[in-house]
């Protein structure tokens, strides 16, 4: 079937003119937007770390599920995908998988430490508390290979980051 | 019967039909005979003076409306698409913009981790060359007092880092 050139014209002036309207707001809200992000940014972070301090009281009270859930909800409160972001995450997760296997509860332990480990492993502390975590409940549910896995995967980071602190470098 | 009255041949038809194509229109395809044609236009002009009647001259104007094309708007078409471009550009150094004040953060930036953390660290790691659970959880147990002093300095950076 054959366009008609005007109505074909006419379709790419409307295109153009939507595009335009689409583009339009985005660049007007891009002030507002990084208003609205600076006001939102430390939330995150006030919130971890109240959470860690309510965890640390309850446990010294004994009430290790009422630490856990305060580590639960501020890591599931946690949106950004920042460097920041993911190593507060990885410390929660490492706190929760420290608290379950305290309690004996290795399967849990692993899936906390696997979850953390899951966000992206790096050269840092955190990736190394929780494959150190990981590899203890690992041990205690007798798997021998993924332990050890575990173990010199930490020691291969430490290392590093030891010859850094030697070398005065910040990792 | 006269050469007159004998029927035209086709290539008379045709010659007929380019010459008055001609006269209508000024030219015609394949050509005409121009002795012929300026015959014709002479006739013609000497029965109506050239005039073009009001119906022809609808339907010559219907035929090249038909037959024309649309004109290029070449330079609108760039210039929208040159703005387009512009937006989309200023859009982009924006969202740029917003995600590297949004996000100052680099390994770098972390606070370093203090000698006596790696340590415990490295003695945590290691820990399963210990033969007793106890000397395990008390490995477990340093390890925890480090990363908790380390957190200190970790959420301090932070604070300062997002201002609260």
């Amino acid at each position: 079937m054959k366009t008609h050139p005007v109505s074909s014209r006419r379709t790419r002036a409307l295109v153009e003119r939507l595009l335009f309207l689409c583009l339009l707001p985005f660049v007007m809200s891009v002030p507002a937007l990084h208003g609205c992000s600076a006001r939102n940014d430390g939330d995150w972070v006030a919130r971890a770390e109240s959470a860690n301090r309510d965890a640390d009281r309850l446990l010294a009270t004994g009430d290790t599920s009422g630490a856990r859930a305060a580590l639960v909800s501020a890591e599931a409160s946690i949106r950004g995908a920042g460097n920041d972001e993911r190593a507060v995450r990885l410390d929660l997760l490492y706190r929760l998988a420290e608290i379950d296997l305290g309690k004996s509860d290795t399967k849990s332990a692993v899936d906390w430490a696997s979850r953390g480990l899951d966000l992206g492993r790096s050269n840092d502390t955190f990736t190394t508390n929780l494959l150190i975590v990981r590899g203890h409940a690992f041990e205690r549910m007798g798997n021998a290979v993924a332990a050890s896995r575990d173990y010199h995967d930490a020691l291969v980071i430490t290392e590093t980051l030891l010859d850094k602190t030697l070398q005065g470098k910040t990792p | 019967m006269t050469p007159d009255d004998e029927e035209p041949t086709a290539e008379e038809l045709e010659e007929a039909e380019r010459l008055a194509r001609a006269l209508e229109r000024g030219h015609a395809p394949g050509g005409v005979p121009e002795d012929a044609l300026g015959a014709a236009a002479l006739l013609r002009f000497s029965k109506d003076g050239g005039a073009l009647e009001p119906e022809r001259a609808e339907r010559i104007l219907e035929e090249a409306l038909s037959r024309a094309r649309p004109p290029v708007s070449k330079p609108r078409r760039r210039y929208t698409l040159l703005g387009l471009l512009g937006l989309a550009a200023a859009g982009a150094a924006a969202f740029l913009l917003v995600v590297k004040t949004q996000a100052p953060e680099a390994a770098a930036l972390l606070p370093s981790p203090p000698r006596e953390l790696l340590e415990a660290q490295l003695a945590a790691a290691t820990a399963k060359d210990l033969d007793e659970q106890t000397a395990k959880n008390t490995a477990l147990a340093a390890l925890d007092d480090q990363t908790a002093r380390y957190r200190g300095v970790l959420y301090a950076t932070l604070r300062e880092r997002y201002g609260r």
